[in-house]
């Protein structure tokens, strides 16, 4: 997994294909298959693959994001949206 | 000063001679009474009101607002003392502890009001969150919330709730929200007083095969306004602050497995060393003193792992998804176990309701099997272990490739049992530990720290054999999580399970070391000496499939020492407190 280094905050649509890319892997779909608008409850996605995706996102970034994330951002547009505009503060 | 005269256990120590020796029928809390109430099933109100005369529920109060409540270190000395009397009494006085949920959740007019309800002897609590179609899956739970002008309709039930009759204060769970996904329900602090009676009613106690006395029922809101105070936290926000009061509660459960055993240990060695049989007795014959010294040596490790975990509450609150959930499966798991194998021991008299300390045993063993199905059983339990595993694992493996050491500040806070804690803050508890398990990332400092002290400590060298073997089946554990990762299995799978189990007993193994190495000012020669580490090291070897021979000498040490404690009435946890018992004289024959 490639780590950004020196934390600078990725642009949107880099976030948008890195969430898409692992929820599809999480999900085991294709990737072609994501809507980025769609709700990520009506994929199924259980809270174990949400607690892993967050990881995930986590680990990539360098950053820690917050353990609810998913319930109050619940499509890959809003989840990605928030990680750039809350860049900074989620640096650990 | 020695640690059984230390803060955290002076409020339990006071506790134990208040309520006096249990076998005297004129203790308040005597067993011929607490089984006299437990056969009329009898709500054991007696108790509960000799408790608030002591205060006893001032100590879920933060000092800050007016309480007695310093650390959940000292809670769970607490926990320990009621559950050795009488479990119902315990799971009874315990109902205080949701207030947590406002001290986690609320704001600061709602703290102060919860604490001044809480500190008056009228403010009992019950938590309300199950429903009876819904049980652990609080998501789907029906009862409804309904916001209006001047504050919330409530409608719908909930089901089996202790204390839900007798409590002023309910803490209830309710749907505020029809979408899926965890913003659904909210919590409110609902005050029975302050709302019209003739909108609410109990379901009937349902009969129950422990906690017999308990007041374990439900309630049925019909179209009962509350106001808009009573919400703690946002709306939407129930889940988020349930879940994390669960995770200091489920911690605080193993108190109550122990205790529950430090009673029945305490009532088969009075059975044991004074049943006349061959010439001798039966703490004699080496199978019966086996399966003593090994409950023993249980209630000891379990004692390190509780009292580290109560304690890291304090320092790293953030990680309490994982550790919690460690709490709750391990102690109740372990403990369980340990009172069967004491049953076998107290023979015919297991069975019977009388006789023998008036038959409490079979009560006490009943009432402790509730540990592991409240709070979220052990499975559900498990079940959150095994979320969390793939992140826990990626880290460790990736630490424990470079052997990095954690010589940290923390780690010495949580295990030294004469360091200071710092406040306990809520607002940090969380539902991930984002891959972090400070305790089990300490595994390459304790093998360091073992083989330093190799030649200085007492044992070092056999306790460092033990815990290599530890530390290689949980690297290998490791392996496999990352494995199941990797092939994209599902990590719900039964294979999953058996490692958050044996994830939990590894814990054991770090927190009981842990404490050892931290603690060696502070602990007797007993402790220092460690026979009781080693064999219960090896006892948490064999369930990880790993079956070590280990000298006899150390189970002789261990089984020794609980002689000389039941016979000086000393409490049998790792720090051994002075009970109000009569020190026992092997004389009179049992009945
Ligand atoms: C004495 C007593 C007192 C109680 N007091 C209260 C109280 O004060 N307040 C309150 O709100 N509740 C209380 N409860 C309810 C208790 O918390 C419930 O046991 C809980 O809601 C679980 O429900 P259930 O047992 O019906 O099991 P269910 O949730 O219906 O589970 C059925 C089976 O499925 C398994 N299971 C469920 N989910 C999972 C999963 N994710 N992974 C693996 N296995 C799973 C369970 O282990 C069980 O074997 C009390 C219960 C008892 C026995």
């Amino acid at each position: 997994m490639n780590t950004v280094i020196n934390q600078v905050a990725p642009t949107l649509d880099i976030v948008k294909t890195k969430a898409s890319e692992l929820l599809a892997e999480r999900l085991r779909i294709d990737v072609i298959e994501v809507d980025m608008n769609k709700k990520l409850t009506s994929y199924g996605l259980d809270s174990i693959d949400a607690v892993t995706m967050i990881g995930d996102l986590e680990d990539w970034l360098d950053i820690e994001l917050p353990s609810t994330l998913l319930w109050d951002y619940d499509t890959i547009n809003d989840v990605a949206q928030f990680i750039v505009e809350n860049f900074e503060s989620l640096v650990d | 000063m020695s640690l059984n005269q230390r803060i955290q256990h002076q409020a339990a120590h006071k506790l134990e001679h208040a309520l006096g020796d249990p076998n005297n029928p004129d203790s308040i809390m005597s067993y011929k009474r607490v089984m006299e109430l437990d056969e009329q099933e009898s709500f054991q109100e007696e108790f509960y009101q000799y408790l608030l005369s002591l205060k006893t529920h001032h100590h879920y109060v933060p000092a800050a607002l007016g309480g007695k409540f310093e650390t959940y270190e000292q809670l769970y000395a607490l926990g320990k003392v009621l559950a050795r009397r009488d479990l119902s009494t315990a799971v009874t006085m315990s109902t205080m502890i949701w207030s947590t949920l406002v001290w986690v959740g609320g704001d600061k007019i709602l703290k102060q009001h919860c604490a001044d309800v809480t500190l008056s002897n009228n403010g009992a609590q019950c938590l309300a969150y199950s429903e009876e179609h819904h049980g652990s899956d609080l998501l789907a739970n029906e009862l409804t919330a309904t916001e209006v002008e001047d504050g919330f309709i409530l409608e719908g039930e909930k089901w089996p709730i202790n204390r839900a009759a007798r409590s002023e204060v309910v803490m209830l769970l309710a749907r505020t929200a029809n979408e899926s996904g965890g913003r659904n329900l909210s919590l409110f602090f609902v005050e029975k007083s302050k709302i019209d009676c003739s909108t609410f009613t109990y379901i009937s106690k349902v009969k129950t095969h422990g906690l017999r006395g308990c007041d374990i029922c439900g309630i049925k809101f019909n179209k009962t306004h509350i106001p808009k105070s009573a919400l703690i936290g946002p709306i939407g926000g129930g889940l988020e602050i349930a879940i994390k009061a669960f995770q200091v509660t489920r911690t605080l459960c193993a108190s109550l497995s122990i205790g529950a055993l430090e009673n029945n240990l305490r009532v088969v060695m009075g059975f044991a060393t004074q049943r006349r049989l061959y010439k001798g007795n039966v703490f004699d014959i080496p199978n019966a003193r086996h399966h003593l010294t090994n409950a023993f040596t249980d209630l000891l490790i379990t004692d390190a792992l509780g009292s580290s975990l109560s304690r890291a509450l304090h320092v790293i609150p953030k990680q309490f998804s994982v550790l919690s959930a460690v709490a709750k499966c391990f102690a109740p798991y372990k403990l369980d176990q340990a009172q069967k194998d004491l049953a076998t021991v107290l023979g015919a008299r297991f069975f019977f309701r009388e006789k023998h300390k008036e038959g409490i045993f079979q009560k006490s063993l009943r009432d402790s099997q509730v540990v592991s199905l409240f709070d979220g059983s052990s499975e559900i339990n498990l079940y959150s272990l095994t979320t969390q595993l793939s992140l826990l694992a990626r880290r460790q493996d990736k630490l424990f490739a470079i052997t990095a050491e954690t010589t940290s500040s923390k780690l010495s806070n949580i295990f030294d049992a004469s360091t200071q804690l710092p406040t306990f803050r809520g607002e940090k508890l969380d539902l991930s530990s984002h891959g972090r398990d400070l305790i089990m990332e300490s595994w390459p400092q304790i093998i360091a720290a073992l083989k330093h002290a190799s030649g200085t400590l007492h044992n070092a060298d056999k306790i460092l054999f033990l815990a290599e073997m530890v530390f290689n089946k949980h690297q290998q554990n490791l392996q496999r999580i990352a494995n199941h990762v990797e092939q994209k299995s599902d990590m719900q799978s039964p294979r999953m399970f058996k490692i958050a189990r044996e994830y939990c007993v590894v814990h054991a193994a770090v927190c009981s070391i842990q404490y050892w190495l931290n603690n060696t000012q502070n602990s007797d020669v007993f402790i220092n000496k460690a026979d009781w580490l080693i064999v219960g090291l090896q006892r948490l070897l064999l369930e990880l499939n790993i079956d070590i021979e280990i000298s006899e000498q150390h189970l002789t040490q261990v089984s020794n020492e609980l002689l000389h404690r039941s016979q000086a009435a000393l409490s049998y946890g790792l720090v051994p407190l002075e009970l109000p018992e009569l020190s026992l004289i092997p004389a009179e024959e049992i009945a």
